[in-house]
């Protein structure tokens, strides 16, 4: 039981928005989509729920096509914007997807837009930026399908709210596990919570491993410049940074624990590890 | 019904059916206003008027559901797990019981204002139907109102499907092409009429043309059965063609 996606190929124009593409994601994991602005993560996730048609490749989900009746009530997209009516409230779209999720828990997405002071009476264009996400939000954690999509999903929320999201996606996902794709640029703040880590760039994947097996095999070390260079010679380097004497680099691989005096080693969190990648993969 | 296709259909229907009362009441307020209006501001003087308005209210009602229904519940419905090839043949079937539930109410409301006013009111209360297929039938006849309901609802469905082209079409085409087709069309329908007609009236083409139209139209006015027969296949094949452009578009959020 996954989606698979299977030598997925998209383009627009000119640009090739996906190449190639062969992912899957697992059930019962939660899995973080990461890349820079246009490296195809939406297009990936508006082909799986059959918003977009791929030009070549094949995208299941538990063995039915993206797009079908028996693909799609499998998932819910909480896309970056709303596919909801101009006029519709947010107690009607709340209405609206109970009526088509028969597993939607109505009590609990008012529980949650009380939590998040959503108005279910206002229209949803009449929302602001970030009470739009929360609006999405709420129906992404109510939904209880076998897999929720997240794009973007706190844009334009504040901190607190933002803490608070990530708090019930954890509670959510502790009380019934299910598989939950997070797309974002804050990568700092979903660190902790997303197991597996799919890096895509370009259209490609970069990297498609557990979190942890990524981030345990990198370093960063700093100190002076000429004492950086010097241990770092013969190592795998992968990005390098200067501010003022102070030099930092990120290695892949073991490094000991008895350091040359005046080096110091930590270890490389998920959003420096992709900076450092995006870093690399510019120099080449 | 408790498939995908059967909640689209119930979610359509519901916001259909919205559209379905406010048109039940606007056709069941005009003639009382026109009554109105014949009655108070004219005085005994007044003219004879004549309201037959509602054949052509059900199809415009079709062509404008068709028309803004297509590309909002292809968006609502997969945002909530519905293919489109369910959610397009839920607006399908929706729209040919919108279009019929219009049709008979409006029938409904039309031979009440019959039978209120008899042949002798100053009010003329008729439809499209009955001009072309029943014009002499005076007072309510109810097998002329069931034909004529009959008659709009697919006339209102044909319509619909246009819509739905029109949209579809829209939807796929580029912005160089949406201009040059909103552009092109009307140019060509005010400006090609003459010379179509001076091909029509110089040559035997245009006459075997003109003769095969000819003998189509006699062929409708002949019984409200063949009519309402073409406007099905027509509207089949507007369905039909819309399918093709919208299976592959892209389902984006309005702008």
């Amino acid at each position: 039981m996954a989606i698979e996606f299977q030598h997925v190929t998209k383009t627009f124009g000119d640009t090739r928005a996906l190449e190639d593409v062969s992912l899957t994601f697992e059930e019962g994991k939660i899995y973080g989509l990461l890349g820079n602005n246009g490296a195809g993560k939406s297009t990936l996730l508006n082909i799986l729920t059959g918003r977009l048609c791929p030009d070549s490749g094949t995208v299941t989900v538990d063995g039915a096509p993206a797009g079908s009746d028996a693909a799609l009530s499998r998932l819910f997209l909480v896309g970056e914007k709303n596919l909801y009516p101009d006029d519709m409230k947010v107690k009607r779209a709340l209405d609206t997807a109970a009526l088509f999720y028969p597993h939607f828990d109505r009590a609990y997405a008012e529980d949650l837009a009380r939590q998040f002071e959503l108005p279910l009476n206002k229209k949803i264009n009449g929302l602001s930026t970030g009470y739009g996400s929360i609006f999405r939000i709420v129906l992404g954690l109510s939904v209880n399908t076998p897999y929720v999509l997240f794009d973007e999903p706190v844009l334009g929320l504040d901190a607190q709210h933002r803490d608070l999201f990530y708090k019930l996606l954890v509670q959510k996902y502790a009380e019934s596990p299910c598989t939950m794709v997070i797309s974002t640029h804050l990568i700092a703040e979903v660190a902790d919570l997303i197991e597996h880590t799919v890096i895509i760039r370009r259209g490609q994947i970069l990297q498609n491993a557990p979190t942890e097996a990524l981030t345990a095999a990198c370093w960063a070390v700093s100190g002076p410049a000429g004492l950086v260079d010097g241990w770092a010679a013969g190592r795998d380097v992968f990005t390098s940074s200067v501010l003022g004497g102070l030099k930092t680099v990120c290695v892949r691989g073991a490094v000991e624990e008895d350091l040359p005096a005046g080096l110091e080693r930590r270890r490389v969190g998920l959003q420096e590890y992709f900076i450092s990648l995006m870093e690399e993969e510019d120099q080449r | 019904m408790n498939t995908p296709f059967g909640r689209a259909f119930r979610y359509e229907m519901r916001n259909y059916f919205r559209a379905v009362a406010v048109l039940w009441l606007v056709m069941a307020l005009l003639p009382a206003a026109m009554l109105a209006l014949a009655y108070f501001l004219a005085g005994e003087t007044a003219m004879e008027s004549s309201f037959n308005g509602y054949s052509m209210a059900v199809g415009m009602f079709g062509l404008i559901l068709g028309m803004v229904g297509l590309r909002e519940n292809q968006r609502v419905l997969n945002q909530n797990g519905v293919s489109r090839r369910s959610a397009f043949l839920a607006d399908v079937a929706a729209l040919a019981v919108a279009a019929l539930l219009v049709a008979v109410g409006v029938s409904v409301i039309m031979g009440a204002y019959q039978a209120a006013l008899g042949s002798a009111g100053r009010l003329l209360i008729t439809d499209l139907y009955q001009l072309i297929y029943e014009p002499s039938s005076n007072g309510v006849n109810p097998g002329a109102l069931v034909r004529g309901a009959v008659f709009s609802a697919v006339a209102g469905w044909m319509l619909a499907a246009l819509g739905q082209f029109c949209s579809a079409l829209y939807w796929r085409l580029n912005k160089f092409w949406t201009i040059l087709v909103s552009v092109t069309v009307p140019l060509v329908l005010i400006f090609g009429s003459a010379p179509l007609l001076t091909w029509l009236d110089t040559t035997s083409a245009g006459h075997a043309a003109v003769e095969a139209l000819a003998a189509f139209g006699r062929f409708l006015a002949a019984s409200p059965w063949n009519m309402a027969a073409v406007l099905l296949a027509m509207g089949a094949v507007f369905f039909a063609i819309t399918w093709l452009l919208l299976r592959r578009a892209m389902i984006r959020p309005a702008k």
